[in-house]
């Protein structure tokens, strides 16, 4: 199956003043549509940093970051902001919802942005429907629980159908109970639409809805965990 | 649209404080250009009225009489009927009355109605036929409420109206030249001779000769048709005071739009980062400043134009006889300053919240 995101000798510098803080040192890999991907690591190793530079809102200090067949790298910031535009939906610890506005027009607000490009309800009904908002539509952000709102935050990033969901410690902030529902509904998108998800958790019990558990330390990405090859090797039996 | 709005809202003082500072440069240049204009026009509508040909004043003197009370000698009349092509002359008279903020005219009704053909038309009542007597137009008469037989104090004597006369020429208040000239300490004394010449033809050349031959070589000479234009180059400042007051207002209402957008920037630093995150790009965050700069300013207009409306109604009923003129025009170009101003004050904010770094804004508390 093609590649959705490929990675290869990425490298990001921060620079503090005339400090240079090396956040990723030569990050290699590769994401298949459909896959569902965990990314664990202790804090500061760089997680957030890669997962910004996927969803282009940031740059890389050198490497390829290939969406599909965009390099992000080569790209100019507009053609970035394009890209995010049309393939990434961002999914937060913070939820990141507008608290002035309805969940709906949350929802709205991201179809806007996105242009009017055709617009399938049926799929928005049906995204709905799994999230089980039909009747909260119409609350403020403020007016639900953190798990609702973080279901408006992952309907918002799948209104547009993006081919890559990014999602840092989507569960960071929620309660057991919460944090099962999201993960359970990221793997029934996953499942039912071959949604690509790519997840950062701290959370091992989260990290096991994956297929793939993408280990990092120091800016870098381990070599890839047993879990991962028994994960392939059902891949290739139920073929 | 609907963010906008939400936005607009969360913070209900700040959006009725930059509303009002956009409404309160309206309002100050419509009352101050409508009230400018709408004197200038209906002093020289009056002035016109009188159907002069030439208006013949003392050196250094202003059309705006409410501003000068020079006098000339009234014996000036009879050279002036001297002059070939003159062929009446009527003297005038005026005080400013600050009781009452309008002007008074010391008229000879003879002379008078022989340069104004139809002269004054006393509507009600008669013309004044004693020294103390004194007519008023219209206006005043609904304005102040009076009946025939009321008593009007005019430097400290008593007048008394008998007379109605129809508005829109000279003064709202008329009384004997002979009076006034008492009254006024200027026995034999005119501001204005009011002169009618032989035929159209002839008042070119009478024009020509009143500036270019003594003794009238000095005195200030105005043609009917140049009335408007000569009291608005009389007033002094006028020009430099409305683009002061055009000034003022501008910046008033780009200032607060550019305080505004900012704070407004400020605070919703994280929510932009989000827009971006969503795929927004600079273009739209850019408008979607201007557009919430510009509902601010297109309700600051017209809520301006609202409190404008109720200025002047207030103001009428106040002092009924100050005339406002506020022409669509004005109304136009007053929209579109602010509008401008608004643009211009939200431009800086907006350029900073589209160069606004994602990242760094996702995490802003
Ligand atoms: N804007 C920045 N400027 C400078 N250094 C930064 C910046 N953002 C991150 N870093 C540094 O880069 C490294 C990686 O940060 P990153 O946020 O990617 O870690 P993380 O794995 O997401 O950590 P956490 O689990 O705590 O979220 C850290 O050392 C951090 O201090
Ligand atoms: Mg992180």
């Amino acid at each position: 199956m093609q590649d959705i995101v490929t990675i290869s000798n990425l490298t990001k510098i921060y620079r503090i003043g005339k400090v240079d803080v090396p956040a990723l040192r030569g990050v290699n890999l590769r994401i298949k549509r459909g896959e569902f991907i965990a990314v664990m690591g202790p804090s500061g190793c760089g997680k957030s940093t890669l997962l910004h530079i996927m969803g282009g809102l940031l740059s890389p200090t050198s490497g390829d970051v290939l969406i599909e067949d965009r390099n992000l790298g080569r790209c100019s910031d507009r053609e970035r902001t394009e890209i995010r535009r049309a393939k990434i939906g961002f999914v937060f610890q913070r939820f990141n919802l507008f608290s002035t506005i309805s969940a709906r027009e949350n929802l709205q607000l991201a179809r806007q942005i996105r242009g009017n490009g055709t617009f399938d309800t049926h799929t928005v009904e049906e995204i709905l429907g799994i999230l089980g908002l039909q009747d909260k539509m119409d609350h403020k952000p403020l007016e639900m629980s953190g798990g609702e709102q973080q279901r408006v935050a992952l309907a918002r990033a799948l209104i547009n159908r993006p081919a890559l969901i990014l999602a840092d410690e989507p569960t960071g902030n929620l309660d057991t109970v919460n944090s099962q529902i999201v993960l359970t509904m990221l793997r029934d998108l996953n499942l039912r639409f071959n949604q690509t998800v790519v997840m950062i958790t701290h959370n091992s019990e989260a990290a096991s809805y994956a297929h793939r558990i993408v280990e990092m330390r120091d800016g870098q990405i381990l070599r890839q965990p047993r879990s991962e090859l028994l994960v392939e090797h059902e891949d290739i039996f139920s073929r | 649209m609907g963010l906008i709005i939400a936005n607009v809202k969360k913070r209900p003082t700040r959006t009725i404080v930059s509303i009002l500072a956009v409404s309160l440069g309206v309002v100050m240049i419509l009352l101050f250009v409508g009230l400018t204009q709408g004197m200038l026009k209906d002093s020289a509508y009056r002035t016109q009225n009188i159907k002069a040909d030439l208006l013949f004043q003392p050196p250094g003197s202003s059309l705006l009489l409410a501003l000068n009370n020079a006098t000339m000698p009234i014996r000036i009349k009879d050279k002036l009927l001297e002059v070939d092509g003159i062929r009446h002359v009527s003297p005038m008279l005026h005080q400013f009355s600050k009781q009452s903020f309008s002007l008074i005219f010391g008229i000879d009704p003879q002379s008078f109605n022989q340069v104004s053909g139809d002269g004054i038309i006393v509507m009600e009542g008669r013309l004044f036929q004693a020294p103390f007597e004194c007519i008023v137009d219209d206006v005043y008469q609904q304005s102040h409420h009076t009946k025939l037989g009321d008593t009007l104090n005019i430097l400290n004597h008593t007048f008394t109206i008998v007379g109605f006369f129809k508005s829109g020429i000279a003064a709202r208040i008329l009384v004997p030249l002979e009076t006034l000239q008492d009254l006024n300490d200027s026995k034999e004394k005119a501001s204005i001779f009011y002169i009618k010449c032989d035929s159209d033809s002839r008042i070119e050349p009478v024009y020509q000769h009143l500036l270019h031959v003594d003794p009238f070589k000095g005195y200030n000479v105005t043609r009917a048709s140049d009335i408007y234009k000569v009291m608005a180059s009389n007033l002094p400042g006028l020009k430099e005071f409305t683009a002061a007051i055009i000034v003022s207002a501008v910046l008033i209402s780009f200032l607060v739009i550019l305080l505004t957008m900012y704070t407004t920037i400020t605070e919703r630093t994280r929510e932009i980062g989000i827009l971006k995150s969503l795929g927004a790009s600079k273009g739209y965050i850019v408008n979607l400043i201007l557009k919430e700069s510009m509902l601010l300013t297109v309700v600051g207009v017209g809520v301006g134009l609202v409190l404008t409306f109720l200025a002047t109604r207030v103001l009428h009923m106040l002092y009924p006889s100050l005339p406002f003129e506020i022409r669509l025009e004005w109304i136009i170009y007053v929209a579109f300053i602010a509008l401008a101003s608004g643009i211009f004050g939200s431009t800086y904010p907006a350029y900073r919240a589209a160069r606004q770094d994602p990242v760094e804004a996702l995490m802003y508390e």
